[in-house]
């Protein structure tokens, strides 16, 4: 569904509206719980909801969308991701897309519903992880899930949209004309079989250098949002909520005459090459909602540069102040 | 008196099923079930519109012998795998394929696709055990099976008493045609055949979800010779209620 429409509202409301227009007639099955229930409600409201028996139901069901050659969406909160890793492993070897948006919410167990950033090591593992894309504002939601689509059916290969939950209940406003471009895969195309059955291990082996080479091509995907990283020296590396707090406070450290600016990965997984960003920084500072998991990922990259880390845990959510102190105390 | 005589094709291979040699053990229903279904999609017709979803065990490679287009599901997942596909497009015949072990697996599925009436045919394959896993008892096994997870046979104190699936599901209303059909005999092959037509006929009234559990012989894991393993599903059969259990 095209057409110009710019909504004003919760980010759920316009997630849920991306999900409208980019289904198209489709339907998206799901189980609802919090904090994902508002999203369902919205899907629900427009006629494009069905209810599961479980997520992993829901993982099936989309699986089975998706290898028929038609679009529709999973969506999981915390641990209810871990449902649907079976379906995102199948779904790389038929070679078909996948789309989950997975709400981030303080694990582990049940833990709250509050906003967390546990999940980044798990959906980032194995050899082929699914893309991974991240927005930092409710404004920019609706683009990037339209551009997680083109990829994951470009490449015929799973994607998660994450989204942290403080971000899915901020406001904001954006832009619902979405254009993805029309691609075919899985059983509507000429494909007789859809398996991931390779018995004899030369198969597997030609199988799994296959999706490697289609994964290097992934990887020249990624990319990363720079701000203000012409001369910054003191780098501050985050992404989902905890970017939109670090670039204002890069704003108001650069009022300070601080040399600061910040990276943003759009798209987590592959990771952009950020080799060569960190030059000239003098420290880095990785703003993150875990034990470290961003601060693991990037630090493959910084060189020699000296690391710091600044996390929130529990449902809370790192404070701008907080930040902007912790750097200028540690310059 | 010169008299035309009539030649009538009564029996053939069907066209459906591939030349590939099946890997099936000798005496395995699966193989049975294989030339039944692909004689039904012939006799109807359905060839070019159907899908067949395999569910994960022996018979996950189906699609190497059925000449239609098919998908190897993940364990548990043949009948939501299934449901997404029939979602996504009506036209098709789309039927779900699997042992009784993956189908307790993915049973959310199962009631849940139950429970909406979504139009796919769910055939159960029920060999009393999980042939794939080495002959693992399933939640169907008979009381006094041994099998390799049980080895002092099924008692109820230590594993449960069996599970009757077809009873298990007669009151979910979205599944509008349950039967209960066996492959041990020539005559319940060719009973099974008329029960799995009627299924698919059916799905193209769109009359809700169908179920058919077909019991068969598993005769490597049951340690039988094909002939014991199709006489003792004969005994099982025969302590169960067959036929169409519930129809719309
Ligand atoms: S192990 Fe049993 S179910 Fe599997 S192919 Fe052999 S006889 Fe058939």
């Amino acid at each position: 569904m095209t057409g110009s429409m710019f909504m004003q509202g919760k980010a759920s409301a316009i997630l849920g509206e991306a999900i409208v227009r980019l289904v198209d007639n489709g339907r998206v099955y799901g189980f609802s719980h919090p904090p994902v229930n508002e999203i369902y409600e919205y899907i629900a409201k427009k006629g494009i909801f069905a209810p599961a028996f479980s997520i992993k139901e829901m993982a099936e069901i989309g699986l089975g969308i998706s290898t028929a050659g038609k679009r529709t969406f999973v969506i999981t909160s915390g641990t209810g991701i871990y449902d649907c890793m079976e379906a995102i492993s199948y779904a790389t070897s038929y070679e078909v897309p996948f789309l989950s948006i997975h709400i981030g919410k303080s694990i582990p167990g049940f833990g709250n519903p509050y906003p967390y950033q546990g999940d980044l090591e798990i959906l980032k593992a194995g050899d082929f992880p699914p893309i991974i894309f991240c927005p930092y504002m409710v404004d920019e939601i609706p683009f990037l899930l339209s551009q997680m689509v083109e990829l994951s059916e470009r490449y015929r290969h799973p994607a998660v949209f994450y989204l942290d939950s403080a971000l899915l209940n901020m406001t904001g406003g954006a832009d619902l004309n979405l254009k993805v471009p029309e691609a075919s895969w899985g059983l509507r195309t000429e494909k007789r079989v859809i398996s991931s059955i390779y018995l004899e291990v030369r198969d597997m082996e030609k199988r799994l250098s296959g999706l490697k080479e289609k994964y290097n091509l992934i990887r020249k995907e990624a990319r990363s949002h720079l701000y203000m990283m012409e001369d910054a020296e003191y780098v501050v590396v985050a992404y989902g909520i905890c970017a939109y707090i670090a670039k204002k406070a890069v704003d108001e450290l650069r009022l300070m005459d601080i040399k600061a600016g910040m990276i943003n990965p759009v798209i987590l997984s592959p990771l952009s090459d950020l080799n060569g960003q960190f030059v000239r920084a003098k420290k880095i500072y990785v703003v993150e909602m875990s034990n470290g998991q961003l601060y693991r990922y990037i630090k493959g990259y910084v060189g020699g540069v000296e690391m710091k880390t600044y996390n929130a845990y529990g449902g809370l959510i790192p404070d701008k102040g907080g930040l902007i102190d912790y750097i200028k105390g540690s310059l | 008196m010169d008299e035309k005589r009539k030649i009538e094709k009564v029996y053939g291979f069907p066209e459906i099923l591939t030349e590939k040699k099946a890997h099936f053990c000798p005496g395995c229903s699966h193989g049975i079930m294989t030339k039944v279904i692909s004689e039904a999609i012939g006799e109807m017709g359905l060839e070019d519109s159907s899908i067949g979803v395999y569910g994960a065990g022996c018979a996950a490679i189906m699609y190497d012998y059925i000449n239609i287009k098919g998908v190897a599901a993940p364990p548990g997942g043949a009948v939501g795998i299934a449901t997404g596909i029939k979602s996504a497009g009506k036209g098709s015949l789309v039927f779900a394929y699997q042992g009784e072990g993956d189908l307790f697996y993915g049973l959310s599925s199962l009631i849940g696709a139950g429970v909406r009436g979504e139009g796919i045919t769910i055939i159960c394959e029920n060999n009393l055990n999980m042939g794939i896993s080495g002959g693992a008892m399933s939640p169907a096994t008979p009381v006094g099976v041994m099998t390799t997870t049980s080895p002092q046979g099924r008692h109820i104190a230590s594993y449960g008493a069996p599970v009757s699936i077809a009873e298990m599901l007669k009151d979910i209303k979205g599944i509008k045609y349950i039967a209960r059909c066996s492959t041990h005999s020539p005559g319940a092959v060719r009973k099974t055949k008329s029960i799995i037509k009627k299924a698919f006929e059916l799905q193209l009234y769109g009359e809700g979800t169908a179920f058919i559990e077909a019991l068969g012989m598993c005769p490597t894991n049951m340690h039988l010779t094909p002939v014991e393993a199709a006489l003792k599903i004969r005994e099982v059969y025969g302590e169960l209620q067959t036929g169409e259990i519930k129809h719309p």
